[in-house]
């Protein structure tokens, strides 16, 4: 990286390659001109992407830095993913809608939108998803259930969200920290591989009814820790 | 399963959220949740559980395919988004006949006189309709409806007229001539025997033989304000 710039700055002149610099917020704090050259101190890229603010990193996706708008979506995957959740209940949907979300905040960033705060920006992205979902669905024709009650999320502030989300995500990681490794693998096998309990059981070689009553105990334990405070006295 | 308390609720709710109960158990479930506010809450709860719970487990293959789409997105092969305007507009247009060709092909017994401004997005398989002259005549079935103008779609249960917007309607055959009509952009109006109604995007009308029309506000609508219309913008200049 530091021959790469040393040799920029040499084509172009140590001003020019200053004021590319300068308009890339990665590199500021971090350039100094001693005489004639540049010198560049510079962690891994990755590590120093996810220091960064979100405005920084829009004003990286901008100048057409994907690795920048990887970080964003580190940063927000997860979140909007549970945003997405409370309002569809199917994990399936809400990942394809997750990555519909994206593509569309990238999309925006690459034709020049310059969000003054990002998250709030991606959330309404999200919900526009969510309502297009809805209302291009068929089956709602002659729906076979009644649809989600109305009255149960119904104000939307991104701020809040965010921080619900985050509630929520570091509860469950808690969670998931306090279980045994045994417990997680059958989770693992249930969520991520997508089993069910009968061949977890069978590759496992127990009873079908200890798996479940082991991750029933595991949800049960994750559910509590996630409760909202107020609703744990119930 | 016979009717169980809360108790026993209580200790199949989380294998319930994650579809992990037998037949027996989940109609047992069902009925208990129906009748017991309490327990319906705890399942709330136990299926937002298990859904984040689902989403965090399978985050690095969401994360990896997030990547992987935004890579392709930005690789230098030429997309139709890149293309000169021209382009794009034959693009769209050969698309359009093409699916046009297709909504005739999915209705054997239907017809279409390609005369008037109606466009038909696509009919189901099976379903009895037939279009001339700017009117369709839908006796069953579904099929959904993009007009630049007013167009008339008669129903056993009454007659829509759709202004200038996008709808899907359904008809359910039988004595109660069922009919539901969900509005995507624009208005659409029905009117039958009984009465008149009319909705905008975002709502469904909804019709049975001998009663007026009554319109449905999308239970989302509420929660997600004023819609956005999937149509196009107007031409301007």
């Amino acid at each position: 990286m530091i021959a790469g710039v040393s040799l920029l700055s040499l084509c172009l002149g140590t001003s020019a390659a200053a004021a590319i610099l300068d308009r890339d917020p990665r590199w500021r704090g971090d350039t100094a001109t001693p005489g004639e050259g540049i010198m560049v101190t510079l962690t891994p890229g990755g590590q120093r992407l996810q220091q960064r603010t979100d405005a920084d990193l829009v004003a990286l996706c901008a100048a057409g830095d994907r690795e920048a708008f990887h970080a964003l979506t580190e940063r927000y995957y997860r979140p909007v993913c549970g945003f997405l959740h409370k309002r569809l209940q199917q994990p399936d949907l809400v990942e394809d809608l997750a990555q519909e979300t994206f593509l569309e905040a990238y999309r925006g960033l690459k034709d020049g939108r310059r969000p003054d705060h990002f998250s709030s920006w991606l959330f309404g992205i999200a919900v526009n998803r969510c309502g297009k979902w809805l209302r291009r669905k068929r089956p709602s024709l002659f729906p076979a259930t009644e649809p989600p009650d109305v009255a149960s999320v119904p104000f939307f502030s991104a701020a809040e969200e965010l921080e619900e989300q985050r509630r929520l995500s570091a509860c469950l990681e808690d969670g998931l920290a306090s279980l045994s490794e045994e417990i997680r693998t059958l989770l693992h096998m249930k969520h991520r591989q997508g089993k069910t309990c009968e061949q977890i059981a069978a590759e496992l070689g127990q009873p079908v009814g200890t798996v479940k009553s082991s991750l029933s105990r595991a949800y049960k334990a994750l559910r509590s820790r996630m409760s909202r405070p107020e609703n744990k006295d119930r | 399963m016979s009717a169980i308390t809360c108790l026993e609720t209580e200790v199949l709710i989380e294998l319930y959220a994650a579809g992990e109960c037998d037949a027996a158990e989940r109609r047992a479930v069902e009925r208990h949740l129906a009748a017991c506010p309490g327990c319906a809450r705890a399942h709330e709860e136990a299926r937002q559980t298990v859904g984040l719970l689902e989403l965090r487990l399978r985050e690095p293959e969401g994360l990896r395919r997030l990547h992987d789409r935004i890579e392709s997105e930005a690789s230098p092969r030429r997309s139709l988004r890149s293309a000169p305007r021209w382009q794009r507009t034959l693009a769209v247009a050969a698309m359009l006949l093409l699916t046009l060709g297709l909504a005739a092909l999915l209705a054997p017994r239907g017809g279409w006189d390609g005369g008037s401004p109606v466009a038909v997005a696509w009919a189901e398989k099976g379903s009895r309709w037939t279009a001339r002259g700017g009117e369709i005549d839908l006796s069953e079935g579904e099929l959904a409806v993009r007009s630049a103008g007013a167009v008339k779609v008669r129903t056993p249960g009454g007659v829509a007229t759709v202004e200038a917007g996008e709808c899907f309607i359904a008809v359910r055959p039988g004595a109660a001539a069922e009919v539901r009509i969900a509005v995507n952009a624009g208005k659409v109006k029905l009117r039958n025997a009984a009465g008149v109604e009319e909705a905008r995007a975002g709502e469904v009308l909804h019709a049975l033989k001998g009663a007026a029309p009554r319109r449905q506000v999308e239970a989302l609508a509420l929660r997600f304000g004023p819609r956005r219309s999937p149509l196009p913008p107007p031409r301007t200049g």
